[in-house]
């Protein structure tokens, strides 16, 4: 009896396991990858933000339109384009959005430099506080 | 008097965050502006729908104003959208459709159902072709004019208000140029 719940259990526990390897087995179609290009495909897949699902790399998502962007990623690859040439492609069709890590160019100079602008900023209101504070108290200590 | 200005520095900045954040980033995150607007349509070719021996391709849409609606049997939204197609077919506007991940079967058979408003649809059984056109979701509809460029992208449900106020204008405008 116990042997028995324990085998129904072992079934079932493989059972629930099988649609995530099947999620996660590269994908089968007339565009498999040889294994030189598979790293170069998870990688730029991982890189890719699907269009719909937005906080989501087209790698994992299930979205119909990040399964093809995968096949046109394949093809690319296959068809021997670089990493550079691929994601040019992804942001003529789907603007700077598509790339997780967008180029430095006057669009984007704000997003990558901002942030050390506004730290900048913020040094120099600092050290202006600061002067005028010592200066205040040197005032004050002149005036006894 | 400045050290009472300097106190309102912060109280500025916050004003002038929530003015950038406001403006810069009120609209719908999921609203994308397609770097396709304004260029020429990409070059493509898949089967009719009905006639797989037919292609359809850029040369279908030559010297014509056309809508290139993309649309799916799975797509819940485009139901709505389908009695607005038919509208806008009866107000002389040419459509065409692209089946975007779909068997012909479903397709057919959706639009036997729900009315079907075009010329020919292009049927694209994997997704890559509507994934060349830079589309995010079903439904979305191109404007393409006579020259073959994309003149507007509608994301989402086009609604009859929609319809009215921005397809049928821009469509006459198109028309209107040689």
């Amino acid at each position: 009896m116990k042997q028995a719940i324990s085998a129904i259990l072992t079934i079932g526990l493989i059972a629930a396991t099988l649609p995530v390897l099947a999620a996660t087995a590269p994908e089968k179609g007339p565009n498999v990858l040889p294994p030189r290009l598979e790293a170069r495909y998870q990688a730029l897949t991982e890189d890719l933000r699907c269009p719909v699902c937005q906080n989501e790399p087209i790698a994992t998502s299930q979205a119909q339109i990040a399964g093809a962007l995968r096949k046109i990623v394949r093809q690319k690859l296959l068809a021997g384009e670089s990493n550079q040439q691929i994601k040019q492609y992804m942001i003529s069709r789907y603007g700077l959005f598509a790339v997780y890590k967008p180029p430095l160019e006057r669009s984007t100079f704000l997003l990558w430099f901002g942030p050390f602008i506004l730290l900048l900023i913020g040094i120099i209101v600092a050290a202006l506080a600061i002067r005028r504070r010592r200066h205040s108290l040197t005032d004050s200590e002149a005036g006894h | 008097m400045r050290r009472w200005l300097w106190g309102l520095l912060p109280l500025a900045i916050v004003v002038a965050l929530i003015v950038v954040f406001a403006t810069r980033f009120g609209h719908d995150p999921r609203f994308i502006p397609s770097p396709l607007v304004h260029k020429p349509a990409p070059q493509f070719s898949l089967p009719e729908l009905y006639q797989p021996e037919r292609k359809i391709d850029n040369a279908t849409f030559h010297g014509k104003v056309v809508l290139f609606n993309v649309f799916a049997s799975w797509c819940v939204s485009c139901t709505d959208e389908a009695p607005v197609l038919d509208y806008l077919r009866q107000q002389g506007v040419n459509i065409y459709g692209l089946d975007f991940t779909d068997t012909r079967d479903a397709a057919k058979a959706w639009l036997k159902h729900w009315g079907d408003p075009y010329q020919a649809v292009a049927f694209d059984h994997n997704g890559e072709e509507g994934a060349n056109w830079g589309i995010w979701g079903v439904p979305e509809t191109y404007v393409i004019d006579r020259q073959g460029r994309i003149a507007h992208k509608f994301t989402g449900v086009i609604t009859q208000q929609i319809a009215n106020n921005k397809v049928l204008p821009l469509v006459k405008r198109l028309e209107q140029k040689p």
